[in-house]
């Protein structure tokens, strides 16, 4: 018997050696009086299977089967409103068996087999739209004790339970639905770092100061774009314009389209095509570029970054709102996407009107910043990065930030040196630890020891400048790092590592020293960040500023660090005995 | 290997050669990670042993000459199993140093291939005289086993 969405048994042992059901306590007062042991146990048995957390009617249907092989007794569990036994009982034993589905009616287990049934039946199949709908459902129940095993740490889903999952409840519930027409995440070639390309070059009236005549950053533009169409990652290319639509889009894009693109990138094309050039709402941009990415889909994305509150608008409130904006767009996203993103500021001539943070329009003839986004998989990413393009980029850019979940960087390569050391040690095992018979030396009115690891970061995409700054470094005893770059490749044995971190104490003891990376925003978000633009005509100091920039980037960093859970990058263990 | 390499470190009571060496004679390699290199120690010991117990095959049991039966020629018989022990030892790590064979990151002079030869030839004369105490095989000598000493 069904009602709605939920399938329930009701009631049961109708007859056994005469003995009848009567009323049920449950919730309602009425009382029932089960005659018999054999009876009492089942009912007994029965409600700890109701009331158990994992009940589900599969738990149910396995404790009868237990008594029925038992004892070998065929029980009837089916509701029977016709019964020629007592109406009246029935009714009540109706009442009862309500109440108790009413309680299993929660159970958020059965809702989402209900779900994953509910979208397969549509089709037949699970789309991507479908799975990701059951996902959500799943991940917003996480912390649910049944729904536990679908992940794979307190955020992560675990897509291969969620697939088996469905698969042997499609199998119980005689769904036909075939491996092919089940989306599968992990059958997405999700390793493949070729992808299509889509350029999104904001055309908001800001814009126009930097594509009046010929300028750095129509050519830095052209030559990335260039690189990127001609390397052996890059399907095809998608060019398009974007403000609060996208107004105008090229695709599949030749070499020739891609210079008509960039000789056109002027402020009479600009704004012949349209669309809403009066406000830049960046955050909504992000959101609609955020859809276009996937597995493979790349969005390039060109703009000035400049947040425009508007008059009359509260510029902190404003920014505050698009920084939390930006931050559920993202962890939204990466939730089902190994999302990384790469943030270069780079600098062009700027003629035109820049409009401040109350939509003012200022008359600008000067240097001014602008950002060029990349958007993808975290291997597309890897691969762009490794491929060289952004360093080939004409006239170079300013800063780079990368943000990436990095799964599998938690523990960075390292190998402690023989050299460059104070004091002595030995290595019993390999180049890893532990340090053994360390000892220290004397050194002025001290005992100093000191020693030095080669270390690999190769594989956090940053700057090699980030590691540089000792603040990133936090160590759990008393040790001071000193940091500096590996630029000698010809020594084999370092040939592979990027830095040196030398570790010096005055204290030596035997532990376990942990030096932690932390996953800090570089200084040079807060320095190009502006707060108030609106003197930027008189002020030069604003001039290579954004406004707002440090909401934008934050928002996107919470969300990353909402998703690894830590503000740390990776850590290193050393063992030291003494 | 540390039993060997304990033997020629002296259990760190005397020191011949730098502890760069001793890594090296372990089998750090020359990418300085791990100790996958050649473990040399163990098979320096080992040529040492084998060199060492053939000299004294040689004296006792294939030449076994009553010329050579006096004390002064098994000394010399002891002085070409230490000379062949010190050679063994000094040629192999100074062909590694030669060839830049080693962990650079480590600094191995000719000194510490000279040290590490001295060390081996010690221990060597050491074996030599502990394995012409015993009886056995000497006894089975003809013209020699009484040589160094009376048995």
């Amino acid at each position: 018997m069904q009602i709605g969405a939920t399938k329930f048994y009701i009631v049961f042992v109708h007859y056994f050696n005469n003995q009848k059901i009567f009323h049920c306590r449950v919730i309602t007062n009425t009382t029932i009086k089960i005659k018999g042991y054999i009876n009492k146990a089942i009912f007994f048995l029965l409600m700890g299977g109701v009331l158990s957390p994992n009940f589900n009617y599969h738990t149910l249907d396995f404790i009868l089967l237990c008594i029925f092989e038992i004892r070998n007794i065929i029980l009837k569990i089916e509701f029977t409103l016709l019964s020629t036994v007592c109406m009246k009982k029935n009714w009540l034993c109706l009442v009862a068996g309500s109440l108790l589905a009413l309680l299993s009616c929660s159970n958020k287990r059965e809702e989402l087999n209900n779900l994953a049934v509910e979208c397969a039946k549509n089709n037949n199949d699970i789309t991507e739209t479908e799975y990701k709908r059951i996902t959500d459902f799943i991940y917003r129940e996480k912390g649910n004790k049944t729904f536990k095993k679908f992940f794979s740490d307190s955020s992560t889903l675990n897509h291969n339970e969620i697939i088996n999952h469905l698969v042997s409840l499609f199998k119980q519930r005689k769904l036909q639905i075939s491996d092919e027409s089940l989306w599968n995440p992990s059958s997405q070639d999700l390793s493949s770092s070729k992808f299509i390309m889509n350029v999104f070059v904001e055309n908001s009236a800001s814009m126009d100061g930097y594509v009046k005549g010929i300028t750095d950053f129509e050519t830095a533009l052209y030559n990335l774009l260039g690189d990127i169409k001609t390397s052996d990652d890059c399907l095809a290319m998608n060019l398009n314009y974007i403000n609060k639509r996208i107004p105008y889009s090229k695709k599949d894009a030749l070499q020739d389209d891609i210079k008509d693109f960039i000789e056109k990138l002027e402020p009479t094309v600009f704004r012949s095509r349209g669309g809403d050039r009066s406000v830049s709402d960046i955050g909504d941009i992000l959101d609609t570029l955020l859809k276009v990415v996937d597995t493979s889909n790349v969005v390039l994305f060109v703009s000035d970054c400049v947040f425009s509150a508007g008059k009359n608008k509260d510029g902190q409130d404003y920014l505050n709102n698009q920084s939390v904006s930006v931050k559920i767009d993202f962890a939204e996203k990466l939730k089902n996407f190994d999302l990384s993103v790469v943030l270069l500021k780079l600098k062009s001539s700027y003629n035109g009107s820049y409009y401040d943070k109350f939509n003012t329009p200022i008359p600008l003839n000067t240097y001014r910043p602008y950002y060029i986004w990349l958007i993808g998989s975290y291997k597309q990413i890897t691969n762009l990065i490794e491929s060289g393009v952004l360093e080939k980029i004409k006239g170079g850019f300013l800063n780079k930030q990368v943000f990436a979940t990095y799964n599998d960087c938690k523990k960075p390569e390292f190998k402690i040196l023989m050299n460059r050391k104070k004091g002595s040690f030995r290595l019993s095992n390999n180049a890893q630890g532990p340090i053994k018979n360390a000892k220290a030396i004397h050194e002025g009115n001290s005992k100093v020891f000191s020693f030095t690891i080669a270390v690999d970061f190769s594989k956090y995409l940053r700057d090699e400048s980030y590691f540089l700054d000792s603040n990133i470094y936090t160590t759990n005893a008393n040790y001071t790092i000193s940091v500096k770059p590996i630029n000698d490749k010809t020594d084999i044995s370092i040939k592979d590592y990027t830095h040196l971190l030398t570790l010096t104490t005055t204290t030596l003891r035997n532990e376990e020293l942990k030096i932690s990376v932390l996953d800090i925003l570089p200084s040079w978000v807060e320095q190009s960040t502006s707060n108030d633009d609106t003197n930027i005509k008189n002020d030069s100091g604003e001039w290579g500023k954004t406004f707002g920039l440090k909401y934008l980037v934050e928002g996107m960093n919470d969300a990353y660090l909402q998703k690894t859970n830590t503000k740390i990058l990776g850590t290193i263990s050393i063992d030291i005995i003494n | 290997m540390e039993f060997f390499a304990s033997l020629y470190e002296w259990w760190g009571l005397l020191s011949f050669y730098s502890p760069a060496l001793s890594e090296h004679l372990r089998g750090w390699d020359i990418t300085c990670s791990d100790f996958s290199g050649t473990p040399w120690y163990t098979y320096i010991a080992f040529i040492s042993f084998t060199l060492t117990a053939l000299v004294y095959a040689v004296f006792y049991h294939i030449i076994d000459s009553p010329r050579i039966a006096k004390r002064q020629h098994w000394f010399i018989f002891l002085v070409i199993a230490v000379l062949l022990s010190f050679l063994v030892a000094f040629s192999i790590p100074y062909n590694d140093v030669q060839n830049d064979n080693y962990c650079p990151q480590n600094t191995i002079s000719i000194a510490d291939c000279i040290g590490f030869g001295i060390s081996n030839a010690i221990w060597t004369a050491i074996f030599f005289t502990i394995i012409s105490i015993l009886p056995y095989p000497r006894l089975l000598s003809t013209n020699c086993r009484h040589t160094p000493w009376k048995q």
